[in-house]
């Protein structure tokens, strides 16, 4: 059956490109997958795009987020400067973010981070609220911290950090 | 070596070029969205990636941004057509620079990491691959792998960073409030939505969601097997669905590229779907 033998050999050949594509495949998958744990391992799980997905891995513990409120004038500055707060009893009005192009997690994310305000942070925090900071307007930052309270009951408080109007910012105690 | 040889031998190419144009119009709009967003949120404060050896702050500045984007945008669009073997890996290093400029207040969010994952994926397939098959088939087994690898090494984090008590009720309480402060600071005002109440209301309810998700995840790590695909695929768009209403997390990226990997196991004969 000669005419059989290149069906074959075409066949064979076939068959050892396909292996041999299937082992460059392997080594491929293999070395990314290397690549991936080499560069998260030293990186604390994250080197974009490569991720271990750490979101939510801490479950019960707490949480600081912002919230950014508009206050009255004459009570400025000293009514709200050391007191803390129920997100019920949250002062003054609340400013949206979103619609004015700011992203909520970015303010939050910035606050949280900070525990001294120095002069270069004061500038950075006017930067990212620019797009609400208007004359004749007192902005409250105030940062929310959640936890567990001793009987495992959520508890929201949130402390007023800065006060920032269109000439200054002050940091409160 | 060789098991992942013979079972990489069996990979089909079905779907390959659905899911990549989805990954180049996700990483396009990425590019795009992040340069716009960086100038004014520009504080380098704790660089993130190729930040931490090599200084950005320029590339934060001026015109910088978009260019990058464009780079990005230009390394997306000559890939998809085939002009050039390296371009997608130069849109991974454009988007790579974007993303750091961009994230650097200490929380990464991940909502493009899977998505930008599989681009690395059809970078390595451009460079290493000349035929389209073969390309097309490398993608979709390094697609099933590192998805499954991804919602894996969640399952993981959690129980590292928890244990195994992670899927209390009690825990997403916390996150609903989280959540809750979130969209007060974002549009001002919040109420619990009705299932947010349910399960504020009952920590059964919670450690059901969350134990059901959890699993999700774990089970992930079975992707490639190929028998197992559809239903895990189909659970893990459950899980993003179910996550949507509770905690306000869309993940949409993930979602479509889920869904196109559920298309790839399905195949259209005279319209009637049968699995693959």
């Amino acid at each position: 059956m000669p005419q059989n033998e290149p069906d074959g050999e075409k066949r064979d050949e076939g068959l050892t490109k396909t292996s041999g594509f299937a082992r460059r495949m392997a080594a491929l998958l293999v070395g990314v997958f290397v690549v991936y744990a080499g560069l998260v391992a030293p990186h604390e799980g994250e080197f974009w795009p490569f991720s271990i997905y750490p979101m939510f891995s801490k479950a019960g513990g707490s949480w600081a987020k912002v919230a950014v409120r508009e206050v009255d004038a004459s009570s400025w500055p000293n009514s709200y400067s050391s007191e803390s707060y129920t997100v019920d009893q949250l002062p003054g009005v609340p400013v949206a973010l979103a619609p004015a192009g700011i992203d909520y997690n970015d303010v939050a994310n910035f606050v949280a981070k900070t525990d001294a305000w120095t002069p270069e942070r004061q500038a950075d925090l006017r930067r990212l609220l620019a797009p609400v900071i208007e004359t004749d307007r007192r902005l409250l930052v105030l940062r929310v911290r959640g936890a567990f309270d001793e009987d495992r009951r959520v508890e929201v408080a949130a402390e007023p950090v800065v006060l920032v109007t269109a000439t200054e910012t002050q940091v409160l105690p | 070596m060789n098991r992942i040889a013979r079972w990489a031998a069996g990979e089909q190419p079905d779907g390959a070029r659905l899911l990549e144009w989805t990954v180049v119009a996700w990483c396009a709009w990425f590019a795009g969205q992040w340069a716009v967003q960086i100038a004014p949120a520009a504080v380098l404060t704790e660089p993130a990636g190729l930040a931490q050896y090599v200084d950005l702050a320029l590339f934060t500045r001026g015109a910088w941004p978009m260019l990058w984007a464009g780079v990005a945008w230009a390394g997306l669009a000559l890939g998809v057509f085939r002009k050039g073997r390296w371009s997608y890996a130069v849109a991974v290093v454009a988007l790579h620079v974007l993303y750091v400029a961009r994230f650097s207040f200490g929380k990464l969010p991940h909502g493009s990491n899977l998505t930008a994952t599989i681009l690395v994926g059809l970078a390595v397939a451009a460079v290493a691959f000349r035929e389209e098959t073969e390309r097309r088939r490398f993608v979709m087994a390094y697609a099933f792998v590192f998805v499954g690898l991804g919602y894996g090494l969640a399952a993981v984090s959690k129980l590292v960073g928890t244990g195994w008590t992670w899927p209390d009720g009690q825990h997403l309480w916390l996150w609903i409030h989280e959540k809750g402060i979130d969209r007060l600071s974002r549009d001002g005002a919040w109420t619990p939505s009705l299932l947010q109440g349910l399960v504020l209301d009952s920590r059964l309810a919670g450690t059901l969601m969350l134990s059901i998700g959890w699993l999700s995840e774990w089970i992930a790590f079975l992707l490639p097997v190929r028998r197992l695909r559809l239903p895990i695929l189909l659970l893990l768009a459950a899980l993003h669905l179910g996550v949507y209403p509770i905690l306000g997390i869309s993940f949409l990226p993930n979602l479509c590229v889920l869904g196109v990997l559920v298309l790839s196991r399905v195949k259209w004969r005279a319209g009637a779907p049968q699995k693959v």
